[in-house]
């Protein structure tokens, strides 16, 4: 059987699940435009234009900023972000409404009333940087070096707490979705498959594409979005645990104990959970390019056995790889130094087979480059630019001389928002029609807002891998110092930086014009319509267990209204 | 020239950081000419619904997988851990303490106190520095005069963290904190000397 493209709603993305999922989307991007304008005030006080801001530029408040802002990126956007990406794949691919709905505005509240908790710790003085290493968050109280005090830490930890128990929600939400059998639906009852709980979970975590034939056509395929999805709950659940304990023993040393854990413990449990958590967004993002670049393309996947090989291959490294953070401890043991090492090749490798398999899908194909699909590739130039200094950092015999350089920031700017944001941007314009029935106001404020910030991005992150390959550290508030004569050359560098972030700024503006526009146009039907429903293709895997219930010939509009 | 390990190390041949920057350039060059050659594709297309470079993909993983390892294996001689060199002994050891915001260098063994503010280092010496702090984690970052990062070791409380390193150019050597400390750290910076004598 061909591949065809169809348009058709899901019917298990309900009304209240999709109201939901536009506020976490909408709420996601309002956290990154206040991230992203934290980061201009950090970027002028490294290119020393504090001197034209006056109070703002001070060791003290950098340290606020920087902490504010890279946790407002990985959690105050990325986490609701990932939710509502997630939470709209689910229903909308997987055509199983969302197990337990209830959960939704719990989840919802739980995030954003932890998370600005979080934010008001680092008002109220705490700076002790996103990743805050054991003991700088709690040598906050009188008499320390650090200004802030020991209830600003207290404040900060039990935010965390909040926030990550929002994130043992979703995940309830997102197992019980995929492996219920509630919904008596083809994956429960397909005839002649195999319905175990093992196949079930090989299916969702990409494993069957490593099961011979015989046994692999017998086990009911996910959609590669879902399997995304699955992929990153598992992670950020197996980390969860060792990273509660750490925010637990945080909180408790705020109230004057001493800490229960020893600094290198300490150092693992944080890692254990802040490298999955740099997928998070991520991966479901990746079953979003498996998704749509065959609907841009025309064509869908020959074989499935490919587009799902890779995923194991990040699962289990994407937990595995967390020791290279701590390459440039030689108390770490020294087996784990080099499984890590090992691991984060393994991760080089998946990257590298998704690039290969997602690209050669559109070798001359007719490939539609509406928004959407500009914002991806986009983005999978980020993933691979950042993916060749992360293997670079990835082997302690290099690390040791790009680690806490600008080489580390490169990469994760590269991955973060050359890639991870970008996409974000690009699922946003895609799916906002289908979950608002308005079609976006302006095409042309899209384009702008696009080009804008892939130059300004692009340009920024760049400047940081130069940066970082002339040695400058990262996290400085005054990088260049009198007493080192090498440091001078800098500051042109750090001042392109500033600039490139204010081009990204701007960029933001006609996109937030564009969607408070669009918000505020009549809708094209009522909550309970779907007139504006994304476009899907159905490959020719004979175990998709929908090919057989969806008719050939449906309207296909590629670009969706945008 | 070979370094401390008995071994060469891209640092010791002047370009550590450059070298990494070549292989970026290259790889994104090289990337950068295969999404032209996709883009060009796309300007024609075949009618063909199916993907036509799938065949090839078996054979891109094994050279991708090959590449990866090949790159990781190569260096496990150079892994920067004096715990993985036990055959390297080092002539001179000097004791590092870090706290918010300075630097204590001394002879061993006096690791926190009789801090030199001028440390003098015979030129050939092996160094193991023996690293600790007394409040928070820091960076032992070593530069050279003209600002090439040359070593690096994280220093944390209640560890000692060491590493080695052989100075063969005389001069100053100059040692900034690379890891966040507090709202001190950017001005957290030390010297050493390095002379003939």
């Amino acid at each position: 059987m061909q591949p065809h493209i169809v348009q058709i709603p899901s019917a298990a993305l309900t009304p209240y699940t999709k109201s939901w999922v536009r506020r976490l989307l909408i709420m996601s991007f309002v956290d990154f435009i206040i991230s992203g304008t934290i980061a201009l005030f950090m970027r002028t006080d490294q290119s020393q234009g504090s001197n034209l801001l006056g109070p703002i530029g001070s060791p003290g408040v950098f340290g606020q900023l920087e902490t504010a802002h890279g946790l407002g990126m990985f959690v105050g956007w990325q986490f609701p972000f990932t939710y509502g990406l997630c939470l709209y794949i689910l229903p909308k691919y997987m055509k199983r409404r969302i197990y337990n709905e209830r959960l939704l505005p719990w989840m919802f509240y739980l995030f954003f009333g932890g998370f600005y908790m979080v934010w008001f710790a680092t008002l109220y003085g705490f700076g002790a940087g996103w990743y805050f290493l054991f003991p700088l968050p709690i040598l906050g109280g009188p008499g320390a070096s650090a200004p802030w005090s020991l209830d600003a830490s207290l404040l900060f930890f039990v935010g965390m707490i909040i926030t990550n128990l929002s994130l043992v929600l979703f995940v309830v939400m997102v197992f019980g979705t995929i492996f219920s059998t509630k919904y008596g639906d083809l994956f429960d009852t397909a005839p002649r498959m195999i319905h175990s709980f093992s196949s079930r979970l090989a299916a969702s975590l990409g494993f069957d594409g490593y099961l011979p034939g015989s046994v692999a056509n017998r086990i009911v395929g996910m959609p590669i979005a879902v399997i995304g999805v699955m992929v990153t709950a598992s992670d950020m659940i197996i980390s969860l645990p060792p990273f509660m304990v750490l925010l637990t023993d945080g909180a408790w040393a705020s109230v004057n104990n001493p800490p229960f854990l020893q600094n290198l413990v300490a150092k693992n449990f944080l890692w254990l959970n802040y490298h999955p958590i740099v997928y998070f967004a991520f991966f479901p993002l990746v079953g979003m390019y498996y998704t749509l670049i065959p609907v841009f393309a025309n064509r869908g996947f020959s074989s499935s056995r490919w587009i799902r090989i890779a995923w194991p291959l990040l699962l289990i490294p994407a937990v595995g790889v967390y020791s290279h953070h701590i390459f440039m401890d030689t108390a770490q043991p020294y087996l784990l130094q080099i499984i890590s090492q090992y691991m984060t090749m393994t991760v080089a490798l998946g990257s590298g087979i998704s690039v290969f398999t997602l690209l050669a899908l559109v070798w001359r194909s007719k490939y539609n480059f509406n928004l959407t699909a500009k914002w991806i590739f986009a983005a999978i130039l980020g993933w691979v630019l950042g993916g060749i200094i992360g293997t670079e950092l990835g082997d302690p015999a290099y690390n040791v001389y790009g680690h806490n350089t600008y080489m580390t920031l490169a990469h994760f700017h590269y991955n973060a928002l050359c890639g991870i944001v970008l996409a974000g941007f690009g699922f946003l314009y895609w799916v906002l029609p289908e979950l608002t029935n308005r079609k976006w106001w302006s095409k042309r404020l899209g384009e702008v807002h696009f080009w804008g910030t892939i130059i300004g991005a692009f340009g920024m992150v760049t400047d940081f891998a130069i940066m970082g390959y002339i040695g400058v550290p990262r996290k400085e508030f005054a990088p260049v110092v009198p007493v080192l004569p090498f440091t001078d050359i800098y500051s042109p560098y750090l001042l392109v930086a500033a600039s490139f972030a204010f081009v990204i700024a701007f960029s933001q503006l006609p996109f937030i014009y564009n969607l408070i526009k669009t918000m505020r146009s009549p809708p094209l039907g009522s909550e309970d319509e779907t007139p504006l429903a994304t476009p899907e293709i159905l490959g020719e895997d004979p175990r998709d267990p929908f090919l057989q219930k969806v008719s050939e010939g449906s309207n296909y509009s590629p670009s969706n209204g945008v | 020239m070979l370094d401390a390990m008995g071994a060469i190390l891209p640092g010791d041949l002047g370009f550590g950081l450059q070298f990494l920057a070549i292989v970026f350039v290259l790889v994104a060059l090289l990337f950068a000419v295969l999404l032209g050659a996709l883009f060009w594709s796309t300007k024609h297309p075949n009618e063909s619904k199916k993907n036509g470079l799938e065949r090839f993909e078996r054979n891109y993983v094994i050279i991708f997988l090959a590449t990866v390892l090949v790159f990781s294996t190569s260096t496990l001689g150079l892994l920067p851990y004096p715990y993985a060199h036990p055959d390297i002994h080092p002539t001179l050891i000097v004791d590092v303490r870090a706290q918010q915001f300075q630097w204590c260098l001394s002879y061993y063994p006096n690791w926190g106190t009789d801090c030199q503010t001028d440390l003098q280092i015979p030129i050939g010496s092996i160094v193991l520095f023996n690293t600790s702090s007394i409040d928070v984690n820091h960076g032992f970052g070593l530069y050279s005069a003209n600002g090439q990062i040359l070593d690096q070791v994280q220093v944390m409380p209640g560890y000692y963290n060491n590493i080695i390193f052989q100075f063969t150019t005389s001069g100053p050597y100059y040692i900034r904190c690379l890891e966040f400390c507090g709202y001190g750290h950017f001005g957290m910076v030390t010297l050493l000397n390095v002379s003939q004598s």
